[in-house]
């Protein structure tokens, strides 16, 4: 008979994981998971609920931002510090799906998914996001882009939970913004994801910028040389064509029944200059003000 | 596997297999047909209940999940048989009703946002709608009810 | 009392808005049982070993049935292609193979897992050209052995033809000043109704009731006869909300599968479709090639065109061979053609067979023709308004069939409306903006109807047919207010009957914007005769002359002596001890316009009774970095005969224009080589959702049809049809490049943006 071990706290949890490991699914929201077991794509015996566990919910802003891995996608959009701390979190997560699905749905289970189209991901590898892991005998801290290893696969081991995020604030001379690209006004499984956190100096120069994308290979990833090609540019012209180049290149989507690969790279190059000029924008704002 | 469950109010104990959506639990075991299913994967919200107050599609919602909430579904919507909801009434007097299917889904979401939001603009009521499909009605009076239903809180 | 005209809520509206309205998915029988459907894994092969041993031996399972039990003759709509189960040849995949019956759904879907099926398969045939090669494989073997009418002109893997010829075409193409010709392509859509299809069939005493939410119980009822090898009176269909249906519940569906589990188990079967079967299996909008060759002189007068058409029927012909005749009527309106040729041929193919949606056909007919015309305008150098106000048919105007149009210069007048709303020449100007416009003459199905009504002894009245509700108002509003306005009742004083094959008289369904119409003109038949029942039986209550007798606002009187009123209810209690209960019925189908029998080969559908005329207009914004289309601007000119209910008239509006929005910007059910369709959830196929579309603007013209009660003429089919072509036009129109493939997608898009900056580098996009 299939078992549903709904946990009330963290111990609890780790307890059940280390006496089942990978015997039991982990459930938060259980938005991805129900679906694909009434597909049959996975069958398991054992859930171990994890939503009502109190204190993996929650947003804490100290110096660092730790938010619990079930908070909910309305939790992060909903929360006042995020919108000032990392706003390009909260617009990813304003995108994933309707009402619904971010009420039950968790930015923990949208990482351990691992869907290569995982909204929320992007602005997280932006923010240079950590995933504190626990089990019953260990903790540790991995990195958000060594953790995900691959289409929907995560690099998290057999009786480990993932208990919380760790993204940095979005520094005062920084912007931010997350672009997802599908035909309709909402409900999208994004064709391209693109998400870009950059520092400008009074200046003009970029001081820090991280770009990082999703839907256009079998995982998000940070695109180190568009990085590299406007870090210090001042976003002329041919610093950000040589970004787009460096950033269709590295990418290698898909062809699929949603759109082909062609438009993907042709639509990411544009994402990434919509995405400089806003964040130009918003620093020229600024800088008024 | 045993599963209790606060429905509309009422304490409700069932045997459940495991893995079963709330949705199936709703219509199947407490024979609660309000709610529907229109897609099984949480893309048209027709059947969306309100969980501690909050809407989700409780075709993805796993029934053993929700062994501590408060379950709400469109059966409890309005005051009594004869008195609909303000809402209700407004989507009954606007013509934002045609099949019917999608209805009640609409209905569990829309009473959540005039919770939230006693007057939203229309692009809030759109935002808050993306997760249902009318395949009817293209929105538009649907839309006006809930304006509608803001003003006669005013 | 006026009622006909006015805002009355619908009277499944409180039902429907508190979750009490009970579909065919929400019945429950004692002792029901579950079934479910096996079908084939793959589009093409044969049967080499089929075992059900496993299957049958599942827990739960009552009853599995192949084709070695069930009926196996041929049956279908128009074309005998069909078979309850296949035994050997696949031809689609999705092709039932056998049906279990269970206790529960979950142990019908377990045993399903356990059936064991080993065939030869063999290549789909899925593409169009490659089908319609007389050389090409066969889709089904034994075509012609088929029953079918012989004016289809079938031939290896067509099954319907249709051609037209003027004569001399081709010399009147090649002598005019401008030659136009484009192909346009059309994926296949789906209904996507709410409500996936379902039945429950129980088998007592040698008759078999099904309860279906369905569009034409009479048709289920005739189909499953037909289907089953029985006497259509053997059969009783009973009807409930419908969650939707835009044609895709007008034919059989899967009904025969729950009438053999039900007779072979004794139980009742509930047979309800995931929405991903639904989706893979049920008939949706054809797809479609079309080619058009337009003639045109250098003053834009059209002197001639050439249409070829090629729909897909899928694997089994349904009513798609009827599809063929509707390019006859719209390459001929609302433009004059000339001297024109059309050929239109439907195709078997290894894919799920197609069928009905809203605006049959017409969608892409239309969005040929009027795609056409803002090409035709570019070559010329003509403004695009201009050259369809040329061309425009007018008052005494014909059809291609030779069928008068007595009344198309409302054209004109739809035109004229639309422009005081958004004047062509400063409508959708800016950077990447566009505007676009399409017109469209459409039909009001004309098949019969029928009412009984009755005077209850409340006074009320009832209102029994087998007209159906399926969500667009006109039961629930239009035959209510109708026939509440025959005896000045309030319409919540009619009560109508759910339809029900046993009690009703026939109904053709709700399809075609028919109901109103035609039920409607039944309804007023019906009252005559009530009316005259209740008059004598009155003139005796009262002791006056039944010529001095009126019936006004639910009461009966003698005219001209306010103080005689009596109520309705009094009349309907003497007359229970003087003629007996009043009841009355009344027939109705819309006489077929003369046409020129001869004009063409393979004409099924010969006529365009009781027309409607439509100008629609569209104002899109492109964004150039994605390639997606903004609708700002959407508006309507529309005429309706006479309002019955306004809501009602705009709900179908609104509802026609999002269905043709989806249909053009995001909705298509690709083919793969493996002849499934790519997209196999809702996840995957697009419906446009609340913040998709915008308001429309909606203008109704009210010129009443003559037959028509209160000259009403059909309303909710047509919005639909014009969207694609106003739309596309739009697109076209702000990016400047051509844009003749539905749907269009966001790369078609950026592809036109890049093209037009190749050809006309100066342009300002």
């Amino acid at each position: 008979m299939k078992e549903f071990v709904s946990a009330q706290s963290i111990d609890e949890a780790l307890d059940t994981l280390s006496r089942f490991g990978d015997d039991c699914l982990i459930m938060a929201g259980g938005t991805d998971i129900m679906i694909q077991q009434r597909t049959g794509d996975i069958d398991p015996r054992r859930y171990l609920h994890i939503e009502r566990i109190e204190s993996l919910k929650g947003i804490l802003v100290d110096e660092k931002i730790l938010i619990g891995s079930t908070t909910s996608h309305h939790s992060i959009v909903s929360s006042k510090n995020l919108q000032r701390l990392c706003p390009g979190l909260v617009s990813a997560s304003a995108t994933v799906g309707g009402w619904q699905t971010q009420e039950a749905g968790t930015l923990g289970g949208n990482i351990c998914n691992a869907s290569p189209a995982a909204d929320t991901i992007p602005s997280l590898l932006a923010a240079n996001a950590l995933v504190h892991l626990k089990s019953s005998s260990a903790e540790r801290t991995v990195r958000l882009d060594e953790f995900i290893v691959g289409r929907r696969m995560t690099s998290r081991l057999e009786g480990e939970l993932l208990v919380a995020i760790e993204v940095e604030a979005l520094p005062a001379n920084a912007s931010e913004v997350y672009i997802k690209v599908g035909p309709r006004s909402a409900m999208e499984v994004a064709l391209v994801g693109l998400a870009v956190r950059i520092s400008i100096s009074p200046l003009g120069i970029v001081e820090n910028v991280a770009i990082a994308t999703c839907s256009v290979g079998p995982k998000p990833f940070r695109a180190i040389a568009a990085e590299t090609a406007i870090l210090g540019s001042q976003l002329e012209d041919e610093a950000v064509m040589n970004a787009v180049s460096e950033l269709t290149q590295e990418a290698s989507p898909m062809d699929d029944f949603r759109a082909s690969a062609r438009y993907r790279k042709q639509v990411l190059g544009s994402a990434l200059v919509n995405a400089l000029n806003i964040c130009q924008l918003q620093h020229k704002l600024r800088e008024q003000s | 596997m045993k599963l209790s469950l606060t429905v509309n109010g009422r304490q409700e104990s069932l045997d459940v297999e495991v893995g079963t959506s709330l949705l199936h639990v709703l219509r199947e075991q407490l024979g609660l047909t309000g709610t529907k299913e229109g897609c099984a994967e949480g893309e048209c919200g027709a059947c969306t209940v309100l969980r501690d107050g909050k809407p989700i599609d409780s075709c993805i919602m796993a029934a053993h999940a929700c062994e501590q909430s408060e379950i709400t579904t469109i059966e409890v919507i309005g005051d009594s048989p004869d008195h609909p909801s303000e809402l209700q009434n407004c989507l009954v007097e606007s013509g934002g009703i045609q099949c019917g299917f999608c209805t009640p889904g609409f209905v569990m979401v829309l009473t959540a946002l005039l919770k939230v939001n006693a007057a939203p603009t229309d692009a809030e009521i759109k935002h808050a709608l993306a997760g249902n499909i009318c395949r009817c009605t293209g929105y538009a009076q649907i839309i006006e009810a809930v304006i509608a239903t803001a003003k006669t809180h005013q | 009392m006026k009622i006909v005209g006015e805002k009355y809520a619908r009277s499944d509206g409180v039902v429907k808005v508190r979750g009490e309205a009970l579909y065919t998915t929400d019945l429950q029988f004692p002792g029901m049982l579950f079934g479910a459907i096996f079908r084939s894994p793959v589009a093409a092969g044969r049967i080499l070993h089929l075992d059900i041993s496993a299957a049958e031996n599942s827990p739960g399972v009552h009853k599995i049935i192949t084709a070695s039990d069930a009926p196996r003759h041929r049956h279908g709509l128009v074309v005998d292609d069909e078979q309850i189960f296949t035994s050997s040849d696949i031809t689609y995949a999705g092709e039932p193979i056998a049906a279990i019956a269970a206790t529960s759904l979950a142990e019908a879907l377990a045993a399903l897992k356990k059936i064991r099926i080993e065939i030869d398969e063999i290549t789909p045939i899925v593409d169009l050209h490659e089908a319609i090669d007389p050389k090409c494989r066969l889709i089904h073997q034994g075509w012609k052995d088929f029953g079918a009418p012989e004016e289809l002109f079938r031939s290896n893997n067509i099954v319907g033809q249709m051609v037209y010829d003027d004569g001399d075409v081709d010399k009147i193409l090649n002598g005019s000043d401008f030659v136009i010709e484009n192909e346009f392509v059309a994926g296949r859509q789906y209904q996507a109704y709410m409500e996936p299809k379902g039945v429950v069939a129980s088998y007592e005493n040698g008759r078999f009731t099904v309860h279906v939410s369905h569009q034409f119980p009479f048709n289920v009822r005739d189909r499953l006869a037909k289907a089953l090898g029985i006497k259509s009176s053997a059969i009783r269909v009973v009807g409930h909300h419908i969650g939707g249906g835009f044609g895709g519940k007008l034919d059989l569906g899967i009904e025969p599968f729950a009438c053999v589990l039900a007779k072979s188990t004794g139980r009742p079967v509930k047979l309800i479709q995931s929405r991903a079967e639904d989706m893979a299996t049920c008939p949706v909008r054809e797809n479609a090639i079309i080619h058009l060759r337009t003639g045109v002189n250098r003053d834009g007068q059209i002197i001639a065109t050439d249409m070829d058409v090629i729909m897909d029927a899928g694997a089994a012909a349904g009513d798609t061979p009827y599809l063929s005749s509707i390019p006859l009527f719209l390459a001929g309106a609302p433009y004059k053609s000339g001297r024109t040729r059309v050929r239109c041929r439907v195709v078997y193919t290894n894919t799920p067979s197609t069928g009905a949606f809203r605006g049959v056909s017409g969608t892409y007919i239309n969005f040929a023709v009027e795609r056409q015309m803002d090409e035709i305008a570019k070559v010329i150098g003509m403004d695009r308004r201009q050259l369809r106000l040329k061309n425009l048919l007018h008052d005494g105007d014909c059809f291609l069939n030779g069928q008068v149009l007595s009344d198309a210069s409302i054209l004109d007048e739809a035109f004229a409306l639309v422009e005081s709303r958004a004047p062509w020449t400063t409508t959708g100007k800016g950077k990447l903006r566009g505007v676009g416009i399409a017109a469209a003459v459409w039909l009001t199905n004309p098949l019969p109807g029928s009412a009984t009504m009755k005077l209850n002894e409340d006074g009320t009245l009832g209102l029994i047919t087998a007209a159906t509700e399926n969500g667009s108002g006109a039961v629930a509003m239009g035959l209510r207010q109708i026939a509440a306005q025959e005896f000045g009742l309030e319409p919540d004083d009619v009560l109508i009957s759910m339809p029900d094959t046993d009690v009703a008289g026939y109904d053709a369904g709700s399809q075609g914007s028919r109901t109103t119409h035609v039920v409607g003109r039944a309804i007023q038949e019906a009252s005559i005769e009530l009316r005259s029942k209740i008059i004598s039986v009155a003139a005796e209550v009262l002791e006056a002359l039944p010529g001095d007798i009126e019936i006004v606002d639910g009461q009966v009187g003698v005219a001209g002596v306010p103080a005689s009123r009596i109520p309705l209810s009094s009349i309907a209690i003497a007359a229970k001890s003087m003629a007996g209960p009043l009841v009355a019925t009344g027939s109705y189908r819309t006489p077929a316009p003369e046409y020129n029998h001869q004009c063409a080969t393979g004409l099924l559908f010969t006529t365009f009774p009781t027309l409607t005329y439509h100008v629609h207009l569209a104002e899109v914004e492109v964004d150039p970095a994605t390639g997606n289309t903004t609708v700002l601007r959407y508006i309507v000119a529309q005429e309706v005969g006479k309002v019955v209910n306004p809501d009602g008239v705009r709900g179908q509006i609104q509802g026609g224009v999002a269905q043709g929005l989806g249909y053009v910007l995001y909705e298509n059910l690709d083919i793969g080589t493996d002849g499934k369709y790519r997209q196999k959830t809702l996840e995957a196929y697009r419906l446009p959702i609340a913040g998709d579309i915008p308001e429309v603007e909606i203008m109704l013209l009210e010129h009443p049809d003559l037959a028509g009660p209160h000259g009403v003429r059909g309303v909710a089919e047509p919005p639909i049809v014009p969207v694609a072509a106003a739309i596309a036009n739009a697109i076209s129109d702000a990016i400047g490049a051509p844009l003749n493939t539905i749907p269009v997608r966001p790369i078609d898009v950026l592809d036109g943006i890049r093209w037009a900056q190749e050809v006309h580098p100066d342009r300002q996009v």
